[in-house]
């Protein structure tokens, strides 16, 4: 769940503060792989200006145009889009 | 990005720095996202062997050794084959004369292709013959390949029944295309009579 900041401005320095401040890390470890899945957080492909090496399974790669994926083995357009 | 205070005896604890040392949580969650909409970083998208169950509106999952697919909500939709299928053989075939139907399967087998890698097969069945009495419609046929029966529709006249199937993946080896028929019930076992049967068929094949 979303890290609660303490702000140190109004609050006293004590143990239980400086403590909930320490699980920042793991909560942002819980969070983080959310990230993958959220459907309201925008994903960009990668763009490059020529098709680099394949050998990156499910690897997608936008170039001039032409959106292809990666199968291990070669390259595939999935669709020319310009 | 965060910054972290390199804490000595000789830094203040004050406020601003408890502060800055507060936001760490979402610096984290904020290069994440960022990570997610950067256009000059790699991204793989999830690898599958089986299509796991549908539900997740937007997501994409490469089948491996087949196609990309996204998740319509219900429903996982093909884009697109990444197997570079094409067509690499057909051919019909026809056999036996049909004079009398059992109620068990009557089966006709042939080995029409060897692959070297995997393919798609699709098949049609046909069979004409003579009906000497009224009660049609009461037989039955399907395609089966490499002994796994093929989902297909079924068209079925007094004197005419065939069946079309859709694509079948096959893996590498012998293709077997099997041909069956049957009566329903033992009343419409001899009532047929100079029937002829036929398979048209035709295999894509991967990388070719």
């Amino acid at each position: 769940m979303p890290y609660t900041q303490t702000d140190w401005s109004t609050s006293n320095l004590t143990v239980g503060n400086l403590n909930h401040a320490e699980t920042q890390y793991e909560e942002a470890v819980q969070d983080a792989p959310d990230i993958r899945t959220a459907t309201d957080i925008k994903t960009y492909l990668e763009v490059s200006s020529t098709l680099p090496s394949y050998g990156n399974e499910g690897r997608l790669i936008y170039v001039d145009g032409v959106i292809y994926i990666d199968n291990g083995d070669e390259w595939f357009t999935v669709a020319e889009v310009a | 990005m965060y910054t972290p205070t390199d804490w000595t005896e000789q830094v203040a604890l004050n406020a601003a720095r408890l502060n800055n040392m507060e936001t760490q949580y979402q610096s984290i969650i904020d290069y994440g996202e960022a990570l997610k909409g950067d256009d000059s970083a790699k991204k793989q998208i999830e690898v599958v062997t089986t299509l796991p169950v549908a539900g997740n509106f937007g997501r994409m999952v490469l089948l491996k050794d087949f196609g990309l697919h996204y998740d319509d909500g219900t429903n996982w939709r093909l884009v697109t084959v990444l197997s570079g299928f094409a067509l690499s053989d057909q051919g019909v075939f026809s056999f036996g004369g049909v004079t009398g139907m059992s109620t068990s399967w009557s089966t006709y087998t042939r080995t029409v292709t060897t692959l070297s890698r995997q393919g798609l097969i699709y098949a049609s069945f046909a069979m004409a013959y003579e009906e000497s009495q009224e009660n049609d419609r009461h037989r039955e046929m399907r395609i089966l390949v490499n002994d796994t029966v093929m989902e297909g529709s079924l068209i079925e006249t007094k004197n005419f029944m065939a069946i079309t199937a859709g694509a079948v993946r096959v893996g590498a080896g012998d293709v077997v295309i099997g041909a069956q028929s049957r009566a329903l019930s033992g009343a419409h076992s001899s009532s047929v009579e100079n029937g002829m049967r036929g398979v048209g068929w035709a295999v894509w094949e991967e990388g070719v």
